[in-house]
């Protein structure tokens, strides 16, 4: 019986009810989706220089090309989800729920395929299976896995998240699991859309990506609730070009992290991976507040830049750091102008005494930085109030040639 | 007894939802149509007078002047260009509305003759 069940709920999860495929017809840099239905007798004149779609006459010279959308939807609903395939694509994935738990596995290689996710449940979860770059939408989801991670994408190639505007989507994942994160993605990932997503990491990091994590500039909010681990944690780089990063730690653990990603079976960093260990923020705002020992609001094995943006950071933890570098820094563009970035950073912690370290405390400080620092524009702000706290701690060479820094520096 | 019942109504319900669900784009140029599965289509292009259509298997390109329209299916049709200058005597020609063409050398147009979809040219 439970074989059957099984076997039907599968079918159950392949055909559903609101599958579609569009079309986006891109033109002059923009594109436009058209649902199929719309798009039916598309008819040529002026022998063939035109074409008819959708109540609209285009000159084909005009139009950059027409590409395929085939969007799956999943819905979640308590103790079961449902899942919707087009008829295009349906040979090419496959969809096995177990209650609530989702595995979609795509083998779909021509084109991208959307995945809409939306409804509630508090016992599921969804892992996604692909070789090939896919669109995930986040579409009001409130999931909470009471077996791993909330979303496991296991694809290395670009995942595009959107956060559908005007949505609030909510993911947490087990405690006593064994996931990596409780959003976590094999490859990169590029983050889009107006939308809320509010991320609960139980076990361990909140988000973590194998290779880069991008914000772009349409990106909404990100609120990282409660992170066992990391906030964020990137391999690769971290990009923010917009949106809204709140993060509040509740454990030992970091901010914001990027670390190399390194040769296969090694440590070195991969020098053929771009960006590899930075962080560089164009904009958007950032606010995070450390209030545990050791920790770092932002790190980065390699270089940080940062050229646009608002930052409100809060090291209140003994020994944390607002940003700390292992390799250089860059604020402001060179020749750009003083009003951007803005960073403010609250060092008020004391000594860290950990026993690690209980030979070289940790002192609390604003900006740590490895290598250089260099700064073109913008407004630097450190307060520190804790007991042998820092501003500003540059190993290397520190040069300033516009903005303004109001910050103790130890050079 | 229940369950199923309830199962095989969903299962109804799903297959009735997939009633505009398409599956093929399909070409109409030169009297002529041809079908290509829209899970292979990576983009369709038109470049130097010709409309490119790439899919995993490769590229077809079609003469912008020869296009008379493009929609979506459920199945798929291909008509190839079967020319037959006139109709061998014997031969029963239809019009696709299925009325017996009484003409020794009908006009242009696509006819089906012995069961066969055929383009007069």
């Amino acid at each position: 019986m439970k074989r059957i069940t099984i076997l039907l709920s599968c079918i159950l999860v392949s055909l559903g009810m609101a599958a579609q495929s569009q079309m986006r017809l891109w033109h002059g840099g923009e594109s436009t989706r058209i649902n199929l239905s719309d798009a039916q007798n598309m008819v040529f004149g002026s022998g063939g220089t035109t074409v008819s779609i959708a109540g609209t006459t285009y000159q084909t010279s005009a139009i950059d090309s027409l590409t395929m959308i085939h969007q799956v939807t999943v819905t979640f609903n308590g103790n079961s989800v449902t899942t919707s395939i087009p008829a295009a694509v349906a040979k090419d994935i496959t969809a096995e729920a177990d209650g609530a738990y989702l595995t979609i596995t795509n083998n779909n290689v021509s084109n991208e395929v959307e995945f809409v996710l939306s409804g509630e449940s508090s016992n599921g979860g969804f892992t996604y299976n692909g070789s090939y770059k896919a669109t995930i939408c986040l579409n009001g989801l409130t999931l909470t896995s009471q077996r791993g991670g909330a979303i496991d994408i296991q694809c290395g190639k670009r995942i595009a998240l959107v956060l559908n505007d005007g949505t609030t989507n909510t993911l947490a994942d087990y405690a006593s699991g064994t996931q990596k994160a409780c959003l976590y993605s094999k490859g990169h990932v590029e983050v889009e859309g107006t939308g809320t997503l509010n991320v609960t990491g139980n076990l361990t990091h909140a988000i973590k990506t194998k290779e880069y994590l991008q914000l772009k500039k349409s990106t909404g909010a990100i609120n990282i609730v409660k992170a066992a681990g990391d906030a964020i944690h990137v391999g690769q780089y971290y990009l923010q070009n917009g949106g809204s990063i709140s993060i509040t730690s509740t454990t030992q653990a970091d901010g914001i992290q990027a670390e190399y990603l390194t040769l296969e079976d090694d440590i070195t960093p991969d020098p053929n991976e771009e960006n590899n260990g930075q962080v560089i923020i164009k904009g958007g705002t950032i606010n995070i507040e450390m209030t545990h020992e050791d920790c770092k609001a932002i790190k980065a094995d390699d270089l940080v830049t940062i050229t646009g943006g608002t930052f409100d950071i809060k090291a209140s933890g003994n020994g944390s750091r607002g940003i700390q570098t292992d390799g250089s820094m860059v604020i402001g563009e060179s020749g750009g102008t003083d009003a951007s970035p803005t960073i403010t950073i609250s060092a008020s912690g004391g000594l860290c005494t950990n026993e690690a370290d209980v030979d070289d405390p940790h002192r609390c400080m604003g900006i740590k930085v490895d290598g250089d620092l260099t700064v073109y524009a913008g407004t630097t702000t450190v307060t520190n109030t804790g007991s042998k706290s820092r501003g500003i701690k540059v190993a290397g060479t520190y040069t300033k040639t516009g903005g303004v820094v109001n910050a103790t520096i130890k050079n | 007894m229940k369950k199923i019942f309830f199962i095989v109504t969903l299962l109804a319900a799903s297959l009735a939802a997939h009633a505009e669900d398409y599956k093929y784009l399909t070409l109409a140029y030169n009297s002529m149509e041809k079908s290509i599965e829209l899970g292979t289509i990576q983009k369709i292009t038109f470049t130097d007078g010709q409309l490119v259509v790439t899919t995993s298997d490769g590229s077809e390109t079609f003469a912008q002047n020869q296009m008379e329209k493009m929609y979506f299916s459920q199945t798929a049709t291909n008509i190839q260009s079967t020319v037959a200058d006139v109709p061998q005597t014997g031969t029963s020609v239809y019009d696709l509305q299925g009325r017996k063409i009484q003409q020794s050398r009908p006009s242009k147009g696509i006819y089906i003759v012995n069961g066969r979809k055929v383009v007069i040219k």
